[in-house]
């Protein structure tokens, strides 16, 4: 482990356990918020206990995110061999023209297209999610020296091997940093499924705005900040422990 | 015998979609009404001649893409035929619509379906990969391109698509369309325009002094990854707050709702990207220019202003060109918070399960997006100084 992730270890667990907290316990917020507002009647989101709304927050964005990884790695994988160099080309103008489409864009498009609630917010986030882990799975593979696939097909490995035992080990750091960009802004975007019935900590921020309930607000904006922070931090550490292994 | 077939494999790929999904799937939505749940009409049922027109195109763009014939053939097909099928495809829905609203009365409504928007996409694939191959077809595919887009724009602006429910989304609120555009563009181009005149000292701060470079980029890394819904509710108590404890902020103008969380939110999320990239195209600036430009005399806001800001500023442009985008995708956002622009479509459909008032949110968002991704672009290239092209 490197020296940097050492000392982003310590603030990141204090962050953790200070998500865990307030996730779990609702006391900390009834009294905080009932002395800053004391004018409102109810403080804390009442429809549903915020460990229920973390839980659907993960499952949106984990699932999302572990397919739009997976997609976007094969595809960058594809379009780097020699039977797909063809697609090279049109796939990265799509990737970089689809990065100019906003997210919540590309999520209220879902909505036609599959209708409201947690499936068309999943693959919203998918395509959208699909295109940074693409481009620097693209990035990563097509910048290696080519000296080393050199060596490597000179000691015998065939192009399988290549691409497991040497192509994708050397690329991985910009492919980490690709699927980091994307869960992050994948977070921020499940936020945004609350107006289409998706759930997630959304929901408190968007009961907040329409109930003008500021303490409703401040607990989903709180939480889903933290959690980006905190997911943000890991899959920093993750992808420099790649960088150095 | 020589080999008959060549597969050229993306518009071969392209085409095939083309064709797959304008025999399977609707092109156009039928909806008596226009909350009504709709009725997909495939290509081949609608009016009499649009829809064999269009399939034999995608017919003929698969043929050509497969069969090995002389390549002036392949790029006159594929560098003219993807422009013009797509103001053909519109003209198909349009043309549908026309005669729904003579049979069926003002109050149905037909949209755009899922084979127009997969064509589009096709169509869109094959002018690509033609602009990369280069040559004629790159130039034929520049000339329909335009061509086509021309056409398009004339078919919006005439009144002949008048009866496609977009449009109708749109006439209804023309006047509402204006303004949130104008809201639009005012509030992302204000919110970077903040955003340069404090990112680019605070860059250049960064890169002179090195102490303060690790905790400006933290903190700015960290606010750019909490969520945009997040950072905005968060400022409506606090400006509520503030607005209260100091009354004269809420004469100038400042509440928690509305424009001054947004501009502020935005403004913030605007600032990485400049300042990153400020510190980003100053440390590319070789010491040896620097060196150069002292000799000769320059004081240190000459060499700032003539040595080093020209020769940094394509990467400065790149910075403004990223913060620019993301922040025309999230005022989108701000409409949750009472700020306008064209959010307020999009959310106001989503709360009707109005698809085509979404559509009239998120079209023009991703096209002004799209357009300022291509102006800076466009500046970026000029302004590369003439010495290092």
């Amino acid at each position: 482990m490197t020296d940097r992730n050492r000392r982003t270890l310590i603030p990141l667990a204090a962050l953790a356990g200070l998500f865990v907290l307030l996730t779990a316990w609702m006391d900390p917020w009834r009294m905080v918020l009932s002395t800053v507002f004391p004018t409102l009647d109810k403080v804390v989101y009442p429809l549903a206990p915020f460990r229920r709304l973390v839980a659907e927050h993960i499952l949106l964005v984990g699932s999302s995110s572990i397919l739009a990884s997976t997609a976007g790695l094969c595809i960058g994988i594809a379009v780097t061999r020699q039977w797909g160099r063809e697609f090279l080309p049109a796939v990265n103008a799509l990737a970089s023209m689809g990065q100019t489409f906003p997210p919540v864009a590309v999520l209220a498009l879902a909505v036609p297209a599959v209708g409201f609630g947690f499936k068309p917010t999943v693959i919203a986030l998918f395509l959208y999610g699909l295109l940074p882990v693409l481009r620097n799975t693209i990035a990563g593979l097509q910048t290696l020296d080519p000296a080393v696939l050199e060596a490597a097909s000179g000691m015998g490995m065939n192009p399988l091997q290549i691409l497991t035992l040497v192509e994708i080990p050397l690329a991985l750091p910009v492919i980490m940093a690709g699927v980091r960009i994307s869960t992050v802004i994948n977070i921020g975007t499940a936020t945004l499924g609350a107006t289409i019935g998706a759930g997630g900590l959304g929901k408190p921020i968007i009961a907040g705005l329409i109930g003008e309930n500021p303490a409703y607000i401040i607990e989903g904006a709180v939480l889903v900040g933290l959690f980006a922070i905190l997911v943000d931090g890991v899959l920093g550490i993750v992808s420099r422990d790649r960088a150095d292994g | 015998m020589p080999p008959l077939l060549l597969p050229r494999k993306v518009p071969l790929t392209a085409s095939v979609l083309g064709l797959g999904s304008s025999l399977l799937l609707g092109f156009v939505t039928f909806r008596a009404n226009r909350l009504a749940a709709g009725e997909a009409i495939r290509l081949l049922q609608t009016g009499p001649c649009g829809g064999p027109v269009l399939m034999a195109a995608w017919i003929i763009l698969a043929t050509t893409s497969i069969l090995k014939i002389p390549e002036r053939w392949v790029n006159f097909t594929l560098g003219l035929l993807p422009g013009a099928l797509v103001p053909t495809a519109l003209k198909v829905a349009g043309g549908q619509a026309e005669r729904t609203a003579l049979a069926s009365g003002d109050i149905a409504r037909v949209s755009l379906g899922a084979a127009f928007w997969v064509s589009l996409f096709a169509a869109a694939v094959i002018m690509l990969d033609a602009w990369h191959t280069g040559g004629l077809r790159r130039k034929l595919t520049l000339f329909s391109a335009t061509l086509g887009i021309a056409v398009t724009v004339y078919l919006m602006v005439s009144g002949e698509m008048s009866h496609l429910s977009i449009l109708r989304e749109f006439i209804n609120r023309r006047e509402r369309f204006t303004g949130e555009l104008m809201a639009h563009l005012a509030l992302s181009s204000s919110a970077v325009g903040m955003a340069v005149l404090l990112g680019l000292p605070l860059g250049i701060l960064a890169h002179r002094k090195a102490r303060l470079r690790g905790g400006a980029f933290f903190v700015l890394n960290t606010l750019q990854t909490v969520p945009s819904l997040a950072l905005f509710g968060i400022l409506i108590p606090l400006l509520a707050a503030l607005t209260s404890r100091f009354p004269v902020l809420g004469e100038a103008g400042i509440q928690g709702i509305g424009t001054a969380p947004a501009l502020i939110a935005l403004t913030v999320y605007s600032l990485l990207p400049v300042a990153r990239n400020t510190f980003a195209g100053f440390s590319s600036v070789d010491p040896a220019a620097v060196d150069a430009g002292r000799g000769m005399g320059m004081t240190g806001s000459q060499l700032l202003v003539r040595v080093e800001f020209p020769i940094a500023s394509p990467i400065i442009l790149n910075g403004i060109r990223v913060a620019l985008v993301q922040a025309i995708g999230l005022t989108a956002v701000a409409a949750l918070i009472g700020a306008g622009g064209f959010g307020v479509f999009i959310f106001q459909g989503l709360g009707q399960a109005a698809t085509d008032l979404v559509l009239l949110g998120a079209i023009p968002t991703n096209l002004i997006a799209a357009a300022a991704d291509a102006l800076l672009n466009g500046l970026i290239g000029v302004a590369n100084p003439r010495g290092l092209r």
